[in-house]
């Protein structure tokens, strides 16, 4: 992960930007997207990070387990007519319940690496990164849809109950799934907002 | 909501807290107020009141009260006693944010003792707050940076956030304005690290630069800006920022001189340009390979017809290693030399070479360079044209225009021009077909470069021509030392050196001759640069004057040292002008008084020293003996000499007429007519000049007794004296003696002459033309010696008295006869000799010859004049 940039408060105080200012759906779209795309580019490293903290058989080299899932998390995979044929209320809706889902996956599974593997500074900076950026994308699709007059939806609790006393195991491979899944859906999400994109053209 | 949201709030109050500090058990005083709130750069006032108890222990009250704030004494002016217990300390404009405040008293022995004391602690509070869905942890600002605050967490780039500064103090909470913002755009990245860079061995001009990008660049794409310098150099140059204007790890830098060490840095920033440059990277050194082509050798140059050097290399491209020189004479022989130096010395003949020089390092061998050393008999011809010199930023420019002959090229020369220095020349060698070029060299700025610019052609170099340029003038530094060559009365010629190069920076376009007396006000004067004199006109003559001269170039001038000198009061050769003339009038004055002393010495001389004959020469005896009496009255008046025997007659008269008057010579003269026949009739010849005239005048103021008298006595006179005359001229003397013989002689025909004058005794001409006529015809026709050697006696007797009536009735007579006293002599006897030349004046003065030039008309005119106003004194 990249170490944090610094920024200094000083020079934000200057330029006065409204919160207020309405955002354009394009630029909000465009932002998201360029996330999207930052984040899909680290998916694949954190799931290689993930699987290297977490011993035999997960670090083993070609380890896949594509048959394991969580029924708490959405499936990113969906029938590409399906998907193509959603309108972007329902699109974005999906999403973003996937990512508020993933956002609480990602912090149980910190958590539990925190637990399993205390010592793995990196491992658990880039799961709190990648939840900060489900987070980020979150708040980004929000914008999306505030801009495009779409209804929000409730803020639920996707993550329902959680088998605290999972065993270590368990706990691996519930982290293995998520750190997949959300590689999956940030791909996805790409998908989603770069047909969005060409939608709303800056 | 899940946009990130923050509040900002604006910290502008001090945040006053107070407490206790090196308190006492029982402190002895106490500070108001305890705890005050007090706005920034407000005033603060605290008193500091002291307890009776204390203050009677210590023996001290308000005035020992010293105030100190952070161990630092407060100046006594910020203090105020207020009574005897209290005393207050007022703070101005409170700018620091931590402020320790004590109050002390000064007790017994200069000793401090601590009363109580506050602390002012002041600050800014900030907090980040995220709400919704993550709130970062708060970032509070350090005390001593209370404007700024670093947040340290991952960040999450497009994704707002919203950030605001919230303050709170003991008057509230503040809370600024929220800034919401991406900070993708506000990215400052960090350098690029691991800056290398790596040459190549296929090219020499080229570098390859790597570098690791920062991490950020997973995020945002980078442009660069790569700057690069030789090790020597202090200015950086930069590539063109659209080749790196795209996210890269390496760079291959172009363009670049062989075995040449560059320094290299890089910075890289938001492709787009939101957002802020990373500083500078690390430096990187590199150095670029060897060239095997080396075009090192610029140019051979010869020094002499003997000597031969290379100059050194303009660009090595590498070590060299060695030179080797080639000398072709003619096609014929060829030599081969191999030197480490830049300098080569071969005895050559008088015919032409070809030298070729190459350069040799590790990767191989350069291009040679080929020397024409001419002939002797080669002349140089086909200089370049119009060479012109000229500075244009901050480079001096050499342009010319191209000879007709197709060049090979171009050596430039230039050095210092300098008095101190000799020339050390620098070159440069520029191609064929380039016509302007600029100097490549260090220049420095106010020095005269002397540049030279020869076409070299195939058959050797053609002649060099030569200009002054300056890269920068300035004044100069020195003025010029002015000094008169020459100073006249009314002008004064200046004269001074031409400046020294040294000192000339920059070409002396004018000179500026200021020039002032001590009061009065100042001249300047415009020379042209070329004039080493100037000539100062309409000065003022016998005047202090100082003159300064100022040169100037085209940046401004300077004076030089002041010279003072002074106009004389005289022009040169004034002075001889006057004097000379002066002096020549002088000498020519004196000369024509010796020239008429001369010419007049006989008078003088008879005057001074009379001539006293010697009686024992005398010859009378021997050719007048039949003359026995006249003998005897020879030898007797031969004691009187020419001169003096008048004196002695005068003394003869004197004794027969005391008398009369004896002073008077004219009257005695007349007298001498009126009554003694014998002397009268002397004076009545000797004035016959004078007085033939005179007589008329006296005849005609009706004294013709006297006339009568006169003229008879004239007579007998003549006869003597021409009786004498034949015989011995110079020996008139004698016939003075013998005035009683002639009269016996004269006595002949006495009758005749008187009958006529008194006949015609109112005319007085006719009887003296009658007298004249006969004395002439006497004398011509009887040459009777004592006859005419009376006249002439006579005649003598006449000019003696005239000299002496001249003498005392100067003033009576008029400057004619004055000056003609001696003609008159002569005249006298001219006239005794010729006498009817006194009835035509002009025909007797024409006989006369010389003198009647200068006594013109006199005897008619004049000396009547003379005569009758002598014949009148008496009277």
């Amino acid at each position: 992960l990249p170490p944090p940039a610094h920024l200094c408060l000083l020079t934000l105080l200057l330029p006065l930007l409204s919160s207020a200012a309405p955002i354009s759906p394009a630029e909000s779209i465009s932002q998201a997207y360029s996330l999207a795309l930052y984040m899909q580019k680290n998916t694949s490293m954190l799931l290689q990070t993930y699987l290297q903290y977490q011993g035999s058989p997960f670090s083993d080299p070609g380890f896949s387990a594509p048959e394991l899932q969580l029924s708490s998390l959405p499936p990113a995979t969906a029938f590409f007519k399906t998907w193509r044929t959603l309108d972007d209320g329902e699109r974005l809706s999906l999403a973003q319940g996937a990512f508020l889902a993933l956002t609480q996956h990602l912090q149980l599974v910190r958590d539990d690496q925190s637990d399993l593997n205390p010592g793995s500074p990196i491992l658990l900076a880039q799961l709190g990164t990648a939840r900060l950026r489900a987070q980020g994308l979150l708040g980004n699709m929000a914008t999306i849809m505030t801009a495009l007059g779409l209804p929000m939806l409730p803020e639920e609790d996707t993550l329902g109950l959680v088998a605290f006393g999972a065993s270590a195991f368990e706990r691996k491979c519930r982290g293995y799934v998520v750190t997949r899944e959300y590689g999956h859906w940030t791909d996805r999400a790409v998908r989603d907002l770069a047909l969005l994109k060409a939608k709303y053209p800056a | 909501m899940l946009t990130l949201q923050t509040w900002l709030v604006p910290a502008l109050f001090i945040f006053l807290t107070t407490e206790s500090i090196g308190e006492l058990l029982d402190p002895c005083g106490y500070i108001s107020p305890e705890s005050p709130v007090v706005q920034l750069h407000s005033n603060f006032t605290a008193v500091c009141v002291l307890k009776e108890k204390c203050m009677d222990y210590f023996h001290v009250n308000a005035n020992y009260i010293v105030w100190k704030t952070n161990h630092f004494t407060i100046p006594k002016e910020q203090y105020t006693i207020i009574n005897r217990t209290a005393s207050s300390v007022t703070f101005t404009d409170i700018s620091s944010l931590n402020i320790q405040l004590t109050c002390n008293i000064l007790t017994f022995g200069q000793l401090e003792q601590n009363v109580y004391g506050i602390t002012i602690i002041s600050g800014f509070l900030q907090f980040f707050v995220f709400r919704a869905t993550h709130k970062f942890a708060d970032c509070k600002a350090k005390r001593d940076t209370p404007t700024s605050c670093t947040v340290d967490y991952s960040t999450v780039y497009f994704v707002n956030i919203e950030v605001w500064v919230e303050a709170e103090n003991a008057l509230g909470k503040v809370t600024s304005d929220h800034i919401n913002f991406d900070p993708v755009y506000k990215v400052k990245p960090n350098p690029p690290h691991n800056l290398s860079v790596i040459n190549s061995e296929e090219l020499s001009s080229i570098l390859k630069l790597t570098w690791t990008n920062p991490s950020i660049k997973s995020v945002i794409r980078l442009k660069y800006n790569i700057q690069y310098r030789t090790k020597d150099a202090s200015t950086w140059s930069q590539i063109p920022p659209e080749d790196t204007a795209s996210t890269r790890s390496s760079f291959t830098v172009q363009d670049l001189k062989p075995f040449t060490e560059y320094v290299f840095r890089i910075r890289c920033m938001k492709e787009d340009g939101k957002g802020y440059w990373s500083d500078w990277s690390e430096e990187a050194n590199g150095i670029t390979y060897e060239d095997n082509k080396l075009f090192a050798i610029k140019s051979l140059t010869m020094r002499s017809k003997n000597e031969m050097s290379t100059l050194p290399p303009f660009e090595a491209n590498g070590k060299i290693l060695d030179y080797e020189v080639t000398l072709t004479r003619w096609k014929s022989h060829l030599q081969n030399y191999t030197v480490n130096d830049t300098k080569l010395t071969v005895n050559l003949t008088n015919d032409r070479y070809v030298a070729t020089l190459t350069a040799r390092n590790l990767v191989g061998k350069s291009d040679g360079t080929v020397l024409t050393i001419p002939a002797c008999d080669f002349q140089a011809t086909h200089p370049v044209m119009d060479l012109k010199a000229f500075p244009k930023d901050n480079m001096l420019w050499v342009e010319w225009t191209t000879p007709r002959e197709s060049v090979k090229k171009y050596i430039l020369e230039w050095c210092v021009l300098s008095d101190k220095a000799p020339c050390i020349a620098d070159w440069q060698q520029e191609d064929g077909t380039v016509h302007r070029t600029h100097l490549r060299g260090n220049l420095a700025e106010s020095k005269c470069y002397l540049i030279t610019v020869t076409p070299v052609y195939a058959d050797g170099p053609g002649s060099p021509e030569s200009i002054k340029a300056y890269l920068k003038q300035a004044p100069p530094s020195k003025g010029p030392t002015v000094r008169t060559k020459k100073v006249g009365k009314n002008e004064a010629v200046l004269e001074w050196d031409q400046l020294p190069v040294d000192v000339q920076n920059g070409f002396i376009r004018n000179y500026t001759i200021f020039y002032r007396t001590i009061i009065g006000n100042e001249t300047a004067v415009n020379v042209d640069s070329s004039h080493t004199e100037y000539t100062l006109s309409s000065l003022t003559s016998d005047t202090l004057y100082m003159v300064r001269m100022a040169a100037y170039t085209d940046e401004g001038g300077k004076d030089g040292p002041e010279f003072t000198f002074t106009t004389p009061k005289f022009a040169q050769g004034e002075i001889e002008a006057i004097v000379v003339p002066v002096c020549l009038a002088f000498l020519l004055t004196t000369l024509l008084g010796v020239l008429f002393c001369f010419n007049k010495r006989d008078l003088i001389k008879k005057h001074i020293w009379p001539n006293v004959p010697d009686p024992s020469k005398s010859h009378i005896a021997q050719w007048s003996p039949h003359t026995p009496p006249r003998h005897n009255f020879n030898s007797k008046d031969q004691i009187y000499s020419d001169g003096n025997f008048t004196d002695v007659s005068v003394v003869e008269i004197e004794a027969n007429d005391k008398k009369p008057f004896p002073e008077d010579l004219k009257s005695l003269d007349l007298f001498k007519k009126e009554k003694i026949n014998t002397e009268g009739h002397s004076s009545g010849i000797g004035g016959s000049s004078c007085m033939s005239s005179s007589r008329p005048s006296i005849s005609s103021s009706d004294e013709n007794e006297s006339s009568q008298n006169t003229s008879s006595t004239v007579q007998y006179s003549t006869v003597v004296h021409s009786g004498y005359r034949h015989q011995v001229p110079s020996v008139q003397v004698f016939s003075r003696s013998e005035s009683t013989q002639p009269l016996l002689d004269s006595e002949e025909r006495p009758e005749d002459l008187q009958l006529v004058d008194h006949v015609d005794g109112s005319d007085d001409i006719l009887p003296r033309q009658q007298y004249f006529k006969q004395n002439c015809s006497q004398h011509e026709s009887s040459p009777d010696i004592s006859h005419f050697e009376r006249s002439k006696q006579v005649s003598s007797v006449n000019e003696e008295d005239f000299v002496r009536l001249k003498q005392q009735i100067s003033d009576h007579i008029s400057q004619s006869c004055g000056s003609g006293e001696m003609k008159m002599f002569q005249e006298v006897s001219a006239a005794d000799a010729f006498g009817p030349g006194t009835e035509g004046q002009v025909e007797r003065f024409e006989t006369i010859g010389m003198e009647a030039t200068i006594d013109e008309g006199m005897p008619k005119s004049y000396l009547p004049q003379t005569v009758r106003q002598g014949g009148y004194m008496p009277q």
